[in-house]
């Protein structure tokens, strides 16, 4: 039975992500700061066995080191991680705070440093695993009003190509999820009048959901996906892979 | 007379494109950690041909009181900027689960936040004056990776992709923002691998094989010079000095007949 450890489990990336991977059959521990909300709560009784939260932070040392004590104590280990974690920002780089751009660093990135020294040993002793980071679409390209968000995330994309060069001879394959704002973040509600904007700039004239971004993460820690390592997995809906020109209606 | 911020400007690419443009007549800023080396560029400087200005500032671009030095020193000897250059970054290896914490930090202070922090000086100044030109020096390592220097890619990656969003911020105020992306360049960077490692450099690249060395830090410092000061029409471009060696999938086709 396959073992997953999902940070920032009370996102909506973070839940679907936890009930997907319960659903088809893994063990799933999930951290985060966030009290766990109803939704999580009701996986953990349907799921009582095999679903494990923890609260903390993932951008601290100390707690990552409870958090290994608790995968260890409820899993023994783990198979595969998805770093989901992130806080967003918004704002001119000229005019962002110092201690926001630490935040960001420090919960998008660094924890990824935290999360591989710890639990990395375990996937090398047993012999493989699989790494998801969510490096996000705004890692990718750039974005307006994001800066600060968007070096911390290309430094996640990044780091992905580089840990999956490293780490393919122990096995363990490390792969990006890429998703468009509207899935991942939290600062969207479902009804929030800005996410049309983000349907009509949008090929597909919709945004992409949590469920979406998830099944992807499934994808890429599963067996469904062995030979692929240093993937960016864009979940976008084709948004990205325009020049920037005009959209040529009626050309 | 133009003038220009250099950031790492005692070796390397720095140097050469202090150098660069100081023959070029701009009034040059670099700084730097070594005050002998500094005095070096700063005398090289005047006993060549160029008909710029230079001064050099002793700092360390990891440390946030030394930017808020470095930028008041650059209003002081030039009374603004037109051009900065964030040249100054810092390498290493390892596999990323031996990285300590410490090293993480350091890294990342010297190769992306302190290009945070120096932007959040000058680009106000840049803004009020109209405009301006941000050359930061990512590398190919922050497009794609290197094996076992993951630190280094995370911050390479950082600086690619901040670069991006600062062009796109900061266009509407004539501001230009673009990233230079070399591959192995002959500077004390490169010359920190061992002799097999730097030979190895230059044997696997299609095209610096052919001409027995990697890039020469004078041809960044050229590119540099022109994406900067003459290409008015790129931004948020990473451009690209690699030789060929990045644009291959790794499979090792030249070996099947």
């Amino acid at each position: 039975m396959k073992r997953i450890l999902i940070t920032d489990v009370t996102s909506k990336v973070g839940q679907a992500s936890a009930e997907l991977f319960l659903k088809r059959g893994w063990i799933v521990v999930g951290f985060g700061r966030k009290p766990i909300g109803d939704r999580l709560l009701e996986l953990g009784i349907k799921y009582n066995k095999v679903f494990f939260c923890m609260e903390g932070d993932v951008s601290k040392e100390e707690e990552i080191d409870k958090l290994e004590a608790f995968v260890i104590e409820c899993a023994g280990g783990v198979d595969a991680i998805f770093n989901n974690a992130e806080v967003a920002l918004f704002g001119q780089l000229h005019l962002t705070d110092e201690s926001a751009w630490d935040e960001i660093f420090s919960v998008n990135l660094r924890s990824i440093l935290l999360t591989t020294r710890t639990f990395l040993p375990y996937m090398m002793e047993n012999g493989g695993g699989a790494i998801v980071n969510n490096a996000s679409l705004s890692g990718l390209q750039g974005e307006y009003n994001m800066a600060a968000y968007c070096a911390a995330m290309g430094g996640v994309a990044d780091l992905t190509r580089a840990m999956a060069l490293d780490y393919g001879e122990y096995k363990i394959r490390v792969n990006g999820i890429c998703a468009g704002a509207e899935c991942i973040t939290d600062l969207f509600d479902y009804d929030d009048e800005r996410l049309v904007l983000f349907a009509n700039a949008n090929p597909m004239h919709k945004v992409g959901t949590p469920m979406e971004c998830a099944k992807c993460v499934y994808f890429l820690a599963s067996d469904e996906s062995t030979h692929c390592s240093g993937v960016l997995l864009p979940v976008s809906g084709a948004v990205d892979v325009q020049t920037g020109g005009p959209r040529n209606e009626g050309l | 007379m133009k003038r220009v911020l250099i950031t790492g400007a005692t070796t390397g690419m720095g140097c050469a494109t202090a150098k660069y443009y100081y023959k070029h007549g701009w009034n040059v800023v670099g700084c730097g950690r070594h005050e002998e080396k500094g005095i070096k560029l700063v005398s090289d400087c005047r006993a060549s041909e160029g008909k710029g200005e230079i001064t050099f500032v002793c700092c360390d671009v990891s440390k946030k009181e030394d930017i808020q030095m470095l930028y008041n020193k650059v209003m002081e000897v030039m009374g603004g900027v037109d051009t900065v250059i964030n040249n100054a970054g810092a390498r290493n290896a390892g596999l990323l689960h031996n990285v300590s914490v410490e090293d993480w930090d350091y890294m990342m202070n010297v190769d992306i936040k302190s290009i945070f922090l120096l932007s959040k000086l000058v680009v106000p100044y840049m803004i009020e004056n109209g405009g301006g030109s941000i050359m930061n020096l990512a590398s190919i390592s922050g497009v794609l990776a290197d094996w076992k220097t993951p630190l280094y890619c995370a911050a390479k990656g950082a600086v690619v992709n901040i670069t991006r969003a600062m062009a796109l911020d900061y266009a509407k105020y004539n501001i230009r923002v673009n990233a230079m992306c070399p591959g192995a360049v002959n500077t004390p960077m490169y010359e920190a691998n061992t002799p097999e490692i730097a030979q190895e450099y230059i044997d696997t690249n299609p095209l610096w094989s052919v001409y027995g060395e990697v890039c020469p830090p004078e041809a960044v410092a050229e590119y540099i010079y022109f994406i900067s000061e003459k290409a008015r029409y790129v931004d948020g471009a990473h451009l690209r000095i690699t030789g060929a060696a990045d644009v291959k999938t790794g499979q090792p086709t030249e070996k099947v007949i």
